[in-house]
């Protein structure tokens, strides 16, 4: 089967999947990542190109697409950030910061900056709630923010491509003092 | 199998099988509860929440539509914490609902309407800003206002669990969760418009009538529909006279209240401007309205010329299979008492009398199986791809049978496996898919008959040794290496096709035009009812065969002798009446004089016979019809008819199923029903019959007393035949010497130009009458041809070009529309519009039958040059 825009290799990476399940619909949120991986966003091809290697109508395909934020269907900046609104984080003045974040960056929720460097998005709890505002970028995260802390962040990023302000890698507290 | 239980239900006791859902156990006890997303077509999804009750020791609500009624449950549906969970949801509902009902089509037959009323709170606690969606249409038949969704989630289960399309999808997240296509594109589905019958509310309605009814304006006719052999109950909602729109009730008639595109949006050739609406003959050049009785004497008067001069027997009658039993029944009393000619034929002369004659000789009757027995089957052998297409509500039960059932389904056809976006496709759901060459069913049938007769254990059985050593030589002619090289199929999947329809516990037999419309038609289906007996699916409850009818009355016309074989009942007639070929031939040969055609064309349907060389030597054409066919366009009295929504009758599915046709509107101008017509001529014919000659009373009230006369000269004509009937007789059958001759091999393609086309129906349309219906139009309005995109690619063909078509001296220049299931080096194109494509296709007959194959051919492709 001909695809569009899907390398063999990413073909290969999604029907290597197929005997661990009982459907290949099962494989669909796997393969998303994979296309997602390779082609930097899920455009309508790769969808199609996902619909044809899991034997789904396209539509079958969107429906899950749709429903994740961690899935862009616009092409995206380098760095995607997520800015949490659920209640524990909007509490602490998660709105406002994601104001200051707009402002700062230019841009609405949804869209990337001209230079391609940042896409803003909003999102449900992040499981981080104690210590919020918080926002998502790429894989780390970023909690107890200010704006202040946000301009600092932001700058890191584009001089840098990273920042120190990114939680470090979250232990289990060991309670019981064991 | 399944037992019962007993529960109480606000206070009633009820006893319900197991396994029934609260909700309609409540029913059951006379409490309606109210919900959404409950459908009994759909399995429970309890996504609504609006159907809770309360159980008596369970500490929460339960959902009724997923909750299965249990031994010695105590439900209360409508206790206070019932009720103000359901105002609780409804509150929700309406919160974000534009409540327009004034002017959204579903007003009035709306169950958040009916359920508001009932549930909900007089005041809302919300005062947030309601959502509202940019305004996408669902492509030009369907209307999607996604404000008033209430996201239950029917219309998509239905189109993936009962249509298995699966067009739609329930697309972006949270609050902003509507109904969408493809990344909001619009619909390229089947069309059916089930997702706007099962829309609870005003979500989903049809474009086609908008704001053109209330619910309770229209009159509701309950008739049968005529667009093809399923069979479907259908409403007709008429208001002053016009159809404004067809519905389906929940589960009655043949269909279970499913519809195809065809029935849900194909009303508009009823009352098309085009419509015939005055008698009218040929005065040379000319053609002049007269009245009905100028128009009848004119006709007798030629007529009775010609059968005076040239006997009864140079005059021959053709009527479609379109028309009601009635109606069929008294054309052939007309001719064959009335003129006392033996030259009556129907449409079913284009393939359907294969399936009919094949089966009859065999098993002393056709009705072998029903959809019950097909949606019950664990076994179905189908040789019919293009099922979907030619007959989707049949098509629907064996996509139930295998969905819903686990059935095995065995698909023998020239089709991929692959089906498009968005359309069905039977051989998708084929565990065992036999993918033959074009052409190759009789080598497939002998395949899987020669695997049969090989297995041991399978071919055991009490056969008459006669029958067995026939139908062994038959098959041995062809080893399975040459079957193979001629089907493309192997002898392992031969064998294990086979092995599996012979091990059926219930084995249904399903074959349509691919095997009657096309070459060795009648052999092919003697073929199969030898296979069917061999794996012994035949003549025990639950097995069968279903021959599936292109048009709405075939059964019908067969059963009421129109056609030269049988007189009404199937008693068989005398041999010397010709068939539709026949008859042309003898126009041709100035032996037949006077024609007369109802709903019959076949300057359209056979363009590569000499049809107007022979029909411009008679002395007398009579049309009788909707439209000004080509046919009726030349002939010398022009009477017009009527459409099945305005006439009383009866149509005989395909099953053998009886049923009522109604009216629903009256006959457009002075045009008249063919009963009527057929009245009239007979009554004319008679009264001017010579002295002597017994009149033959043409005389009736209405279509009932046309029945009744059909019931007393018939009386068995449309009884079941029974499994013992069956097989006695087909114990009789199997002591005789039987003939069958070999199966033709086609020739291999020769070169990558060379194409397989074949033309036939496509989903959008059903032959001629349905490009009057501008809802289908809107859909599929001229040829196209469906080419494989590895065909497409390799010729450099884009999406919509223009190719050429050639065969012989002929070319034909189509768009391409690429298709997945089309196999490569194969074309399909429809049928409904142009002629020149048949002209491309040689035309062969049956050597049995007389039925014209003109389907198949072998074409030439090349890319039109751009001039
Ligand atoms: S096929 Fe089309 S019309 Fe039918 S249910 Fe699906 S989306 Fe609706
Ligand atoms: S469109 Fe109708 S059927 Fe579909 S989810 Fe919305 S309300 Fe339910
Ligand atoms: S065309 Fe056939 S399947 Fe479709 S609604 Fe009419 S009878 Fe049913
Ligand atoms: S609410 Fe923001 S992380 Fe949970
Ligand atoms: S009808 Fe039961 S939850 Fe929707």
């Amino acid at each position: 089967m001909k695809l569009r825009v899907l390398s063999s290799a990413a073909e290969a990476a999604i029907t290597l999947e197929f005997e661990k399940y009982p459907d290949k619909r099962s494989v669909l949120l796997h393969a998303l990542r994979v296309a997602q991986q390779e082609t930097g966003y899920l455009s309508e091809e790769a969808m199609r190109d996902v619909a044809t290697l899991l034997e789904l109508t396209p539509v079958q395909v969107y429906d899950v697409a749709t429903f994740y934020t961690l899935f862009h269907l616009q092409p995206v900046g380098k760095h995607v950030i997520y800015a949490c609104k659920s209640l524990p984080c909007a509490l602490v003045g998660a709105s406002a910061l994601c104001r200051h974040i707009q402002n700062r960056l230019g841009v609405g929720i949804g869209e990337t900056t001209s230079d391609n460097q940042f896409t803003l998005k909003q999102t449900e709890c992040l499981a981080s709630c104690g210590s919020g505002p918080m926002v998502q970028i790429n894989d780390n995260y970023y909690e107890y923010l200010t704006p202040a802390k946000v301009d600092r962040l932001l700058d890191d990023l584009r001089a840098r491509g990273k920042s120190d302000l990114a939680s470090k890698p979250f232990k289990i507290p060991n309670v019981t003092g064991a | 199998m399944a037992g019962f239980v007993h529960l109480t239900i606000d206070g009633q006791g009820i006893e319900v099988e197991s396994g029934t859902p609260l909700i309609e156990a409540a029913k059951q006890a006379g409490a309606e509860i109210a919900h959404f997303c409950y459908h009994p077509k759909l399995k429970p999804d309890a996504n609504c929440r609006m159907c809770l009750v309360e159980i008596e020791k369970m500490p929460k609500l339960q959902t009724s539509c997923s909750t299965p009624a249990a031994e010695g449950m105590v439900v209360h549906t409508a206790s206070n914490r019932v009720k103000q969970a359901q105002e609780g949801v409804m509150s929700f509902l309406l919160g974000n609902h534009p409540l327009d009902c004034p002017e959204c089509d579903q007003g009035g037959e709306c169950q958040l309407q009916d359920f508001a009323h009932q549930h909900s709170p007089t005041l809302s606690p919300f005062s947030e800003e309601k959502r509202v969606f940019d305004k996408e249409y669902f492509g030009p038949l369907i209307e999607k206002e996604m404000n008033r969704c209430v996201s239950c989630l029917r219309c998509v289960r239905y189109c993936d669990e009962v249509l298995d399309v699966n067009a739609l999808g329930s697309i972006d997240r949270g609050t902003m969760t509507q109904i969408g296509g493809f990344a909001h594109h619009e619909l390229d589905c089947e069309f059916c418009g089930g997702c706007i019958q099962i829309c609870p509310v005003g979500a989903l309605t049809s474009r086609l009538s908008m704001y053109d009814y209330r619910p309770w304006q229209v009159k509701k006719t309950e008739t049968i529909c005529n667009y093809c052999g399923d069979g479907c109950e259908l409403t007709l909602e008429s208001i002053n006279n016009t159809v404004v729109r067809t519905s389906s009730k929940l589960g009655t008639g043949r269909n279970t209240g499913d519809l195809c595109v065809r029935g849900f949006f194909g009303y508009g050739a009823i009352g098309h401007k085009d419509r015939l609406t005055r008698p009218m003959i040929r005065r040379g050049n000319h053609r002049l309205q007269i009245t009905w009785k100028g128009a009848v004497e004119s006709a007798v008067a030629a007529l009775k010329k010609i059968v005076e001069t040239h006997g009864p027997g140079s005059v021959g009658g053709v009527i479609s299979a379109h028309c009601t039993n009635e109606e069929i029944y008294l054309f052939q009393k007309l001719l064959r008492q009335g003129i006392g000619t033996p030259h009556v034929d129907s449409s079913t002369r284009y393939g359907y009398v294969n399936a009919i004659t094949g089966l009859h000789k065999v098993f002393g009757t056709t009705r072998l199986a029903r959809y019950e027995d097909v949606v019950g089957a664990d076994v179905l052998l189908v040789f019919a791809g293009e099922m979907t297409e030619t007959n989707p509500i049949a098509a629907l039960k064996v996509k139930e049978a295998v969905r819903k059932h686990n059935a095995t389904l065995i698909a023998v056809d020239a089709y991929t496996k692959q089906s498009d976006p968005f359309r069905s496709h039977l051989p998708r759901l084929a565990k065992y898919h036999l993918q033959i060459l074009q052409g190759a069913e009789s080598l497939a049938i002998v395949g899987l008959t020669k695997a049969l007769l090989e297995n041991p254990v399978l071919s055991e059985g009490d056969f008459s040794p006669l029958f067995l050593e026939q139908v062994t030589k038959s098959v041995a002619l062809f080893s399975f290496e040459e079957i193979h090289a001629a089907t493309g199929i192997s002898q392992e999947a031969f064998s294990q096709a086979a092995a599996a329809y012979a091990g059926a516990t219930r084995g249904v037999l399903i074959f349509g035009r691919a095997i009657t419309g096309s070459e060795e038609g009648y052999i092919n289906v003697v073929r199969l009812a030898h296979l069917a007996i061999l794996a012994k699916q035949v003549g025990r409850p639950g097995t069968g065969i279903l021959a599936l009818a292109s048009e709405n009355n075939a059964y019908g016309a067969i059963a009421m002798g129109g056609l030269p074989e049988y007189l009404p009942g199937f008693s068989p007639a005398n041999g010397a009446g010709y068939t539709l070929p026949g008859m042309l031939d003898a126009c041709e040969r100035g032996e037949i004089k006077a024609l007369y055609l109802v709903g019959e064309n076949p300057l359209r349907s056979l363009p590569q016979k000499n049809v107007q060389a022979a029909l411009s030597k008679l002395d007398l054409l009579i049309c009788q019809d909707l439209f000004l066919s080509e046919t009726a366009a030349i002939a010398h009295v022009v009477f017009p008819a009527v459409s099945f929504a305005e006439k009383e009758g009866r149509f005989t599915n395909q099953e053998g199923e009886v049923q009522r046709v109604r009216k629903a509107v009256e006959p457009v101008g002075n045009a008249k029903t063919d009963l009527e017509i057929f009245s009239m001529m007979g009554a004319a014919i008679a009264s001017s019959s010579a002295a002597g000659v017994p009149a033959v009373s043409f005389d009736y009230a209405n279509s009932e007393a046309v029945w009744r006369e059909i019931m007393a000269t018939v009386p068995d004509g449309f009884h079941t035949d029974s499994a013992e009937a069956v097989s006695q007789h087909v114990a009789v059958y199997a002591q005789q010497a039987i003939e069958l001759a070999p199966p033709v091999v086609i020739s291999k393609r020769r070169n990558p130009d060379e194409f397989d086309l074949q033309v036939g129906q496509a989903l959008f349309h059903s032959g001629r009458m349905s490009t009057y219906a501008s809802g289908l139009t809107t859909l599929l309005s001229s040829a196209i041809v469906l080419m494989h995109p590895s065909d497409s690619d390799r010729m450099g063909v884009e999406e919509g070009e223009q190719v050429t078509l050639r065969a012989g001296s002929g070319t034909v220049c189509l768009p391409v529309k690429t298709s997945l299931k089309v196999q490569p080096g194969t074309l399909f194109v429809p049928e409904h519009f142009s002629l020149d494509v048949k002209r491309l296709l040689p035309l062969a007959f049956d050597p049995t039958t007389g039925v014209p194959y003109s389907t198949r051919g072998r074409v030439t492709v090349s890319k039109q040059k751009i001039s």
